[in-house]
């Protein structure tokens, strides 16, 4: 008795563990089959089908990026501080150099991403950290008034957001919403202490077409300061994978437009230019008018090489000329602080009528993507 | 002897219900098992399951000749260059799933031929339809698809 009792203990141990672990083969194989019987089938569950937000090969979507901003030097050219008409014969000669470099951080999280609807929130902080050599200038006051306020730094806070919409299998709307904190502020002082009222609010709308996984192309509606001033205009969008899929193109017109060429999945090399830019508002300087409004754009005009380091971590590597699309300066004080749209045709005066010479730039980043 | 009666009779109980428990869980979780197909509908599925684990191959592709070389689309965006010439039909896309209850299957992987990524995912099943919810890290940082149950012409479900 005792014998079998033992015995039925030792074998009680030996067989628990094994019925009880996961019986798990990765490497199983399954038996050959016949796969033209899955030609035929018929539905059970119901879904409508959408179109994709994306098509072939574009570049990686960014989740997380972190990166620095680097210029080598250029001519920092000001009129004084005045009433000009807003073109470019009017800028003054005062000449000074100017570098910036500064910090990029980005993130951009999926909040909502199903197939019948993508919304996504971002955030981010973009530093520009002047250096303006004016010591040869002397004290021409409203050159060197400018130039103090700019050099206090120019930061940027922003929240966006995206929503894609596909309407049908081959048809989408895409809204972008973006707001942006502008400014010389460093929070140290009330002065220096950025007010929501000076917030500026982007918004785009785009009504899109997906005929097939390699094109997508869209037209649509901008509220933008991407020229710096506050713009209203028609927007294209044009996102192609050739045949091939090795070239393409990534089209925002007018914000940004590229050359997409790619070696193979996680090495690819994009050519073209992005207009940056945003209206920043100018505290606490020594000036005369206040409210002041700095216009900034630049047309940066780059290669961008991107590649994969290890899993979902990819590096970017941008360099390219900055050439200054606007760096004017506008008055809100007389106008109760708000901000008026000049267009293209408008007449408003400028209190500052500046230049910058093209510069070098180069751009590093390190991304946390989705491929 | 006593204690030694006692401690294969407790062996015994726990044996018999951690399989009962484990084989009501396996019923649960086999409801994921048959044929799917993503919302894009440019493949069908087929998933079962190997020991404990659940596993996704590709039976069917809408495009499935390669237009530049006239053969079989092969893996050719794998990031491992000698797994480039395997077929993507016969593929095993999802892996290593597991169910965990309330209808979710999770600790898998699955591998988009696309881009040659493979995410970490999660599937949630509502009824005949799958959401399969591929991520990077976190859980947060990803994109759900949709997929419907279908089945051959011939058989019933």
């Amino acid at each position: 008795m005792s014998h079998f009792i033992k015995k039925s203990l030792i074998l009680s141990l030996i067989a628990f563990p094994v019925f009880g672990m996961a019986q798990t083969d990765s490497t199983y194989q399954e038996e050959e089959e016949d796969y033209s019987m899955y030609d035929d089938v018929e539905d059970v569950g119901t879904i409508v089908t959408y179109c994709s937000p994306k098509i072939f090969d574009l570049s990686p979507n960014r989740f997380v990026s972190l990166g620095y901003d680097f210029t080598s030097g250029g001519d920092f050219t000001s009129s004084n501080e005045g009433t000009f008409a807003p073109d470019s014969s009017t800028t003054g000669n005062q000449t000074s150099g100017l570098s910036y470099h500064g910090l990029r951080l980005n993130a951009n999280i999926p909040v909502i991403s199903l197939s019948k609807f993508v919304w996504q929130l971002g955030g981010g902080i973009n530093q520009s950290r002047m250096t303006i050599d004016d010591e040869k200038l002397g004290t021409n006051l409203g050159h060197t008034g400018l130039s103090e306020a700019i050099s206090r730094n120019l930061t940027s806070i922003n929240l966006n957001t995206t929503l894609f919409k596909p309407l049908n299998e081959n048809s989408f709307l895409i809204l972008q919403m973006l707001a942006e904190m502008n400014g010389n502020y460093d929070f140290k002082s009330k002065e220096t202490t950025p007010e929501f009222a000076n917030n500026k609010y982007s918004t785009t709308l785009i009504y899109g077409k997906r005929p097939h996984d390699r094109l997508q192309w869209g037209v649509g509606l901008s509220r933008t300061y991407r020229a710096g001033e506050l713009n209203y205009i028609p927007v294209v969008m044009y996102n192609y994978t050739s045949e091939n899929r090795k070239w393409g193109t990534e089209i925002l017109f007018p914000a940004k437009a590229h050359y997409r060429r790619k070696f193979n999945p996680r090495n690819i090399l994009l050519a073209g230019y992005e207009l940056e830019g945003s209206s920043y508002r100018l505290y606490d300087t020594q000036l005369n008018t206040q409210g002041l409004e700095l216009r900034r754009s630049e047309i940066r005009a780059r290669l961008d090489y991107q590649r994969q380091l290890v899993g979902f971590l990819w590096v970017g590597i941008q360099a390219g000329v900055i050439v200054n699309y606007n760096f004017n300066v506008d008055e809100l004080a007389s106008r109760d602080n708000k901000d008026f749209y000049r267009g293209f045709f408008g007449d408003q005066s400028l209190v500052f009528s500046n230049k910058m010479s093209p510069m070098p730039y180069i751009n590093l980043t390190l991304n946390l993507v989705s491929l | 002897m006593k204690q030694l009666i006692t401690i294969t009779t407790l062996l015994f109980l726990v044996f018999t219900i951690s399989s009962f428990n484990s084989n009501y869980v396996a019923e649960e979780g086999d409801a994921i098992i048959g044929l799917w197909e993503p919302s894009s509908g440019k493949a069908r599925v087929k998933i079962s399951k190997i020991g404990n684990k659940y596993f996704g191959k590709i039976v069917w592709l809408r495009e499935p000749i390669d237009p530049k070389t006239n053969k079989p689309k092969t893996d050719k965006n794998n990031p491992e260059e000698s797994l480039r010439s395997v077929p993507l039909r016969g593929f095993r896309m999802l892996k290593d799933f597991v169910y965990s209850g309330d209808n979710e299957w999770t600790g898998g992987t699955i591998y988009d031929p696309e881009s040659g990524s493979t995410y970490s995912s999660t599937i949630n099943k509502d009824g005949d339809v799958l959401n399969i919810r591929g991520y990077v890290g976190i859980k947060a940082l990803g994109r759900t698809d949709t997929w419907k149950r279908i089945q051959l012409k011939s058989k019933k479900k």
